[in-house]
């Protein structure tokens, strides 16, 4: 009897310890998401070498990584120390753990510059926005990156504007086979990336990219637009920048003219 | 695994003699998430307050704020129901409120043993007194007696605080960045800050409170989302100190206890969906942050924080009810419901 009842009062207290695992259930780990990677680099434009380091938080979470532009995936290469990177890459990473499902892929490109700027001088048309008005000019030539967090960093200079026209005055004798824009993509603040870059030497189209990216739904990101150039020595080029003729139709912004953020236009 | 033996830890010791729990965790393999850092640690729980949208729908879950009855209240911008009101268990028990459009801030004050709730809102542009039950006993418009403001539309109200000597203190979070001092009947007393980056002005002046931890003369504490930063005033408007966390992105200070909790909307560089808790000490050090990576003192103060599990995607204001569990109300954040964390 005293035996029956202990057996009842344990089933009772398993019962109510199982309607208050109910009531409290609480999420499990994989569950949720890793954060995304977040790379640090000690430059963005480099000469010789730059150096790539992530920020590690979770414990036992591991970095995968590619340098070709190419999806990670658990085969990829592991980080584990920082690591010199000699050349232009696109750096893609993800984080792995064994309980939390896998990060988001994030991309960071990185731009070898192999000479000094050969960059006299450069006269931008319109003027940027009063808001944003950068340094002038010679910002665009510093070789120093924007932040991500636009407002209030002197590097940015801001457009609102049909077109954007820099002229660019060079070095004697300077051969160029590639110019980089170097632009924000900040879609929730109304700043989306250029959809076209042309590049005139006398009225001659030598060199244009079309981004039809920059229209579709993208994370916050330096972008940076590679114009190939017909390769010769050039004293003068004029860089035409078109951003999109409207925010796309997806936006809340829809219909109004973007922003366009520009940084930095490298010759290579 | 410390944290693994931690959980059958607290499980058994839940169960009392039984290891139901610790067992069946086992056979299933099912970890429960844990977020946290130090003494402040949580097991999160996605359903409670989950209510059916047909009824009772939520646009943005603003503020929450738990009354004298042990109750907690929801203030959200949806007109259906701007008062949702809970029991600790996530039951729910009345709503009220059709005339909020822009419902932002929910403060409660206890004046004479009963329970007062001031809504900071954004559209209306005022911040309206109301009973616990929803009936309207003042109104504090547009401060135009202040000088500031040459409209209406300039001021856009986002937290109050009530002083205990009936002192109702109002930010202008969205608006011009004064914070309004005035008296119990409403009249106008002090206006203070103004947007600016010096110490004195605000970015952002997104939430206040009065800050009387440790017995010590009441201050204020306000937010300067924009600039990272919590900022120490005496009563009288003058500033004391900036209490700074670089990253974080905080809503109003929440006092319980010998801490201040914080809703952190953004984090890092502030890109949308990276939100976290952020916990300070009595020393206002940032000693735990939900959701967020572990908060590292080097010698620049605190290292820049961040996301380091997409929990919360615009936390907004955090409840801490009497047993140190948290109600997490989200901003922009697909309409819904809170999340509770239980701490362990």
């Amino acid at each position: 009897m005293t035996k029956r009842s202990i057996y009842t009062v344990f089933s009772l207290l398993v019962l109510c310890q199982a309607c208050i695992s109910q009531n409290t259930e609480h999420a499990s780990t994989d569950m949720f998401q890793l954060s995304d990677p977040r790379f640090q680099v000690s430059s963005i434009f480099f000469d010789a070498f730059t150096t790539l380091n992530f920020g590690i938080d979770m414990q036992n979470s591991i970095i995968k990584y590619t340098l070709d532009g190419s999806a990670v995936n658990q085969n990829s290469n592991r980080f584990t120390q920082p690591l010199k990177i000699t050349e232009s890459a696109i750096i893609k990473a993800k984080i792995f753990h064994p309980d939390y499902l896998e990060s988001e892929e994030v991309q960071l490109e990185v731009i070898k510059i192999t000479q000094k700027s050969t960059i006299k001088q450069m006269v931008i048309e319109p003027d940027p926005s009063k808001k944003y008005q950068g340094m002038g000019s010679l910002g665009l030539i510093d070789l120093k990156k924007g932040s991500a967090q636009f407002g209030g960093d002197k590097q940015w200079m801001g457009f609102q504007t049909k077109k954007i026209t820099a002229s660019l005055k060079l070095e004697k004798n300077s051969t160029v086979n590639n110019i980089v824009v170097s632009v924000l993509t900040n879609q929730s603040n109304w700043i989306f990336a250029p959809e076209k870059v042309e590049v005139y030497h006398d009225h001659e189209l030598i060199g244009e990219i079309t981004f039809p990216k920059s229209e579709k739904e993208s994370l916050n990101s330096a972008t940076f637009l590679s114009v190939p150039i017909n390769k010769g020595v050039y004293d003068t080029l004029k860089v035409v920048i078109y951003p999109l003729s409207e925010i796309p139709q997806w936006h809340q912004g829809k219909g109004t003219t973007p922003w366009v953020f520009i940084d930095e236009i490298i010759i290579q | 695994m410390e944290r693994r033996k931690f959980i059958i830890n607290t499980a058994a010791a839940s169960a009392g003699i039984l290891t139901y729990s610790s067992l069946g965790a086992n056979i299933l393999e099912y970890k429960d998430a844990i977020i946290g850092h130090a003494s402040h640690r949580y097991k999160i729980d996605l359903n409670w307050g989950a209510l059916n949208p047909n009824y009772y729908p939520v646009n943005d879950c603003h503020e929450m704020v738990q009354d004298s009855k042990g109750r907690i209240l929801l203030l959200t911008n949806h007109t259906k129901n701007n008062v949702i009101v809970y029991d600790r268990t996530g039951k729910l028990l009345e709503t009220w409120g059709t005339d909020y459009p822009g419902a932002h801030g929910l403060t409660l004050n206890i004046e004479n043993g009963e329970d007062f709730l001031y809504i900071a809102d954004n559209n209306r542009h005022e911040v309206i007194k109301t009973t616990i039950d929803g009936k309207v006993v003042q109104v504090f418009s547009y401060p135009k007696e202040s000088g500031k403001y040459t409209s209406k539309e300039q001021y856009i109200p986002t937290e109050t605080a009530i002083a205990a000597n009936g002192d109702v203190y109002i930010a202008d979070g969205y608006g011009a960045q004064y914070i309004m001092r005035y008296n119990a009947k409403g009249e106008l007393l002090q206006t203070f800050g103004g947007k600016g980056n010096e110490d004195h002005l605000f970015n952002n002046a997104h939430g206040i409170c009065i800050d009387t931890r440790e017995g010590k003369e009441p201050e204020l504490l306000i937010t300067a989302r924009q600039q990272n930063k919590l900022k120490r005033f005496t009563m009288d408007g003058e500033f004391i100190a900036s209490i700074d966390l670089p990253g974080a992105f905080i809503c109003r200070p929440v006092i319980k206890g010998n801490n201040v909790y914080m809703a952190t909307i953004w984090s890092g560089d502030g890109s949308d969906g990276t939100g976290f808790i952020s916990i300070l000490d009595s020393n206002n050090n940032l000693i735990s942050a939900p959701g967020g990576c572990k908060p590292l003192y080097g010698k620049n103060g605190l290292e820049p924080m961040y996301q380091s599990l997409k929990i919360f995607t615009h936390p907004h204001d955090v409840c801490v009810d009497d047993d140190e569990n948290l109600y997490v109300a989200q901003w922009n954040s697909g309409k819904t419901y809170p999340i509770k964390l239980n701490r362990i």
